[in-house]
């Protein structure tokens, strides 16, 4: 996996130092001997995971803040860029549903989904995460094993499950599919805050490899699992309805959540949370210095995006019918990329941006899937770059440039006007008297 | 002289192999405007730093109203009621004066369902209150990022007292200010002083400002105290001359 490989780079590199040559080529020799032996010592399924450990260590205890680490993070990012892999169960869907507009739509939902909710913490508080898809897999994988939980024994099942079919009842699937949904998200929100009381001593690029970092550990985790079905997944519960229906139960899931998403978070946005985490997007420092509660923002911050996003994944999974760790349940090179990248497109920090971000992101994307099929990740990196280089602002933002006062912004002072009591400061609250 | 709000015991301060501070003590007293100065690199910023809790003190005690809070931190220590404005204006940039100046309200009694308020009736007014103190009424609206550096720092004053602090350090207010925005600049803070009952604690180099407005002034040369006085006893110590103020 190219992910793992740029991860191992990074390790490497910022535990030696930048710049220096002979501690990179120490650190590379410690790095291999570190993964030999710690394969031997804990089996060698948790190599990889012990890679992220490292990754996550000296991330904890290393933290040189300078230019050119900027510069590493980049070539960093841009490596993971590539699509090593994550190319086939997207070929694989494709194929399946050229002429299906409902899953296509679906689909759509699930990205304005993303997008939306990477936005809070990315757009809105300035902290760009590259592991959201974390909260989106473990809500999947909540799901799946409550639903099959609830009747059966998971283990039994994911080894039986590649031999036989097993049948759920109309209740049991309604029933098990409720309880599902509500574990993924309410299992995701509660590991997002988890995962806040450690990732949030990072900030900048730290914090965007340190959340790709728990990431990639819980894909290769999960990949080695024999519980939860390993690498081979889990196939879930068969919908007691033709395939139709299903796909009109999905779509129309997966439309209301986004719909209430997008009505939770223009609420969101109005209350001081908004202000407290724009706050903390323009200057952090200066917001700790005034007495805000700048931990508890961010956490909370975290909690939300994760409880939709685990939603998201617990209905995503069910719409597929089959769960699997690197594709479908923590594609960090997929759907992970798509999430930053639709929001930069539509314009982050703003309500709408994502939406449209999302909607513009997933049309280009069909388009090129159709009828540039092989050269699609060539053009989806072309998009990244001409986004990143040239159009960071976006959608949007760039609207909002060019027509200032159609957003409610103002540029310049309006005249004469009245100040409110301007010099009535007795009736001061905090006064002297 | 009132009793000390803020008192600071044989701090000190060094960096690797530099001394910033070396065994200063101070005391501010409630109510009043206290000064500080002292050469470039004389230590007064590290000092303001260790009070507000910005980075660990190597040794001494600082206490405010009585509670030692030199192991505290930077947002406990500013919930308290000890504020500080930076060197460098801080203000959030892409956020209107308006919405700089509503999510500066005191946090202490911040719960955690204050955080999904969205109440603004009497917050709101006093905000703009407050921006039409500084004279930066007009440009409420305005993206704090557009505004010009003196206007900033006359934002980051107003939202220093939108914060309700029971005491203000500032760290040279009047740096980088045409003279004409400086006179209003200080009547503005004296008023805080009388007006709001604020201590203020300033940080400047424009002798003419602070002599002018502190009751007490405290002067740091290499990291040590040199001397501490009335702005009349101050300019005529011998030290502060030979160290700072110069002949003129």
């Amino acid at each position: 996996m190219g992910t793992t490989y740029s991860i191992r780079l990074f390790v490497v590199v910022t535990a030696a130092g930048f710049g220096n040559l002979p501690g990179v080529i120490a650190a590379g020799f410690g790095m291999g001997v570190f993964e030999q032996f710690g394969g031997f010592i804990f089996g060698a399924q948790y190599q990889q995971a012990l890679i992220v450990l490292l990754l996550l260590i000296v991330l904890a205890f290393r933290q040189p803040g300078n230019l050119r680490l900027r510069q590493a993070v980049q070539q960093n990012v841009a490596s993971s860029d590539r699509w090593p892999t994550g190319c086939c169960c997207r070929r694989r869907r494709r194929a399946r549903t050229v002429s299906d507009y409902t899953t296509q739509i679906a689909v759509l939902w699930l990205m304005v989904l993303f997008a939306l909710t990477w936005d809070i913490l990315g757009g809105q508080m300035g902290y760009n995460s590259l592991g959201n898809i974390f909260f989106f897999g473990i809500g999947m994988y909540a799901s799946a094993v409550v639903q099959i939980g609830l009747y059966y024994d998971v283990g039994m099942y994911t080894s039986a499950g590649r031999t036989t079919h097993i049948v759920f009842s109309h209740s049991q699937y309604f029933t098990g599919l409720t309880f599902g949904i509500l574990a993924g998200s309410v299992v995701s929100a509660v590991l997002g805050l988890g995962v806040g009381f450690f990732v949030f001593g990072l900030r900048g690029p730290y914090f965007a490899i340190g959340t790709l970092g728990i990431a990639v550990a819980a894909a290769e985790l999960i990949s080695s699992w024999e519980w939860v079905g390993a690498a081979s997944g889990i196939s879930l519960p068969v919908f007691p309805g033709g395939p139709d229906t299903q796909k009109l139960f999905f779509y129309f899931l997966l439309f209301a959540l986004s719909f209430v998403l997008l009505l939770f978070l223009r609420w969101l946005y109005s209350t001081n949370f908004g202000l407290a985490i724009n706050a903390i997007r323009d200057d952090e420092e200066k917001a700790e210095g005034m007495g805000l509660h700048t931990r508890r923002y961010k956490r909370f911050a975290l909690v939300i995006a994760a409880f939709f996003l685990g939603l998201s994944g617990a209905i995503f999974g069910n719409m597929t019918g089959f769960v699997e760790p690197r594709e479908i349940a923590f594609p960090t090179t997929t759907f992970n990329i798509f999430m930053v990248l639709m929001v930069l497109l539509g314009g982050k920090g703003t309500l709408w941006g994502p939406v449209i971000g999302a909607v513009v992101f997933h049309f280009i994307k069909e388009v090129t899937w159709t009828y540039f099929l092989g050269w699609q990740y060539i053009a989806l990196g072309l998009l990244i770059v001409i986004i990143v280089v040239y159009f960071q602002q976006g959608i949007v933002g760039w609207l909002m440039e060019k027509y200032p006062e159609r957003f409610g912004i103002q540029v310049a002072p309006k005249e004469a006007e009245q100040p409110p009591r301007a010099a009535g400061l007795a009736a001061q609250p905090g006064g002297a008297e | 002289m009132n009793a000390a709000i803020i008192e600071v015991e044989n701090v000190s301060k060094s960096f690797g192999g530099v001394v910033a501070n070396r065994g200063v003590s101070l005391s501010v007293p409630r109510g009043g405007i206290t000064g500080l100065i002292g050469p470039n690199g004389s230590g007064k910023t590290t000092l303001f730093n260790s009070i507000v809790g910005y980075h660990p003190i190597d040794s001494g005690s600082i206490r405010f109203e009585g509670q030692e809070i030199s192991r505290l931190r930077v947002q406990e220590i500013a919930r308290l009621g000890l504020l500080r404005t930076f060197q460098t204006t801080r203000i959030y940039g892409k956020m209107n004066c308006v919405q700089n100046m509503l999510i500066s309200i005191p946090h202490r009694k911040a719960g955690l369902f204050d955080m999904f308020a969205s109440e603004r009736g009497e917050v709101a007014e006093r905000a703009e209150h407050l921006l039409a103190f500084v004279g930066l009424y007009e440009k409420r609206f305005l993206r704090a990022g557009s505004l010009s550096f003196g206007q900033q720092k006359l934002l980051e004053f107003a939202m220093a007292l939108m914060n309700e602090p029971t005491v203000l350090m500032l760290d040279e207010p009047t740096a980088g200010i045409n003279p004409t925005l400086i006179n209003g600049l200080i009547d503005r803070l004296k008023r805080a002083n009388t007006e709001f009952g604020i201590t203020l604690f300033i940080i400047e180099h424009n002798m003419r400002v602070i002599m002018n407005m502190a009751d007490r002034i405290y002067c740091l040369a290499h990291g040590e105290m040199l001397a501490a006085g009335e702005p009349g006893e101050i300019q005529r110590d011998q030290r502060v001359i030979d160290a700072y103020l110069g002949v003129h």
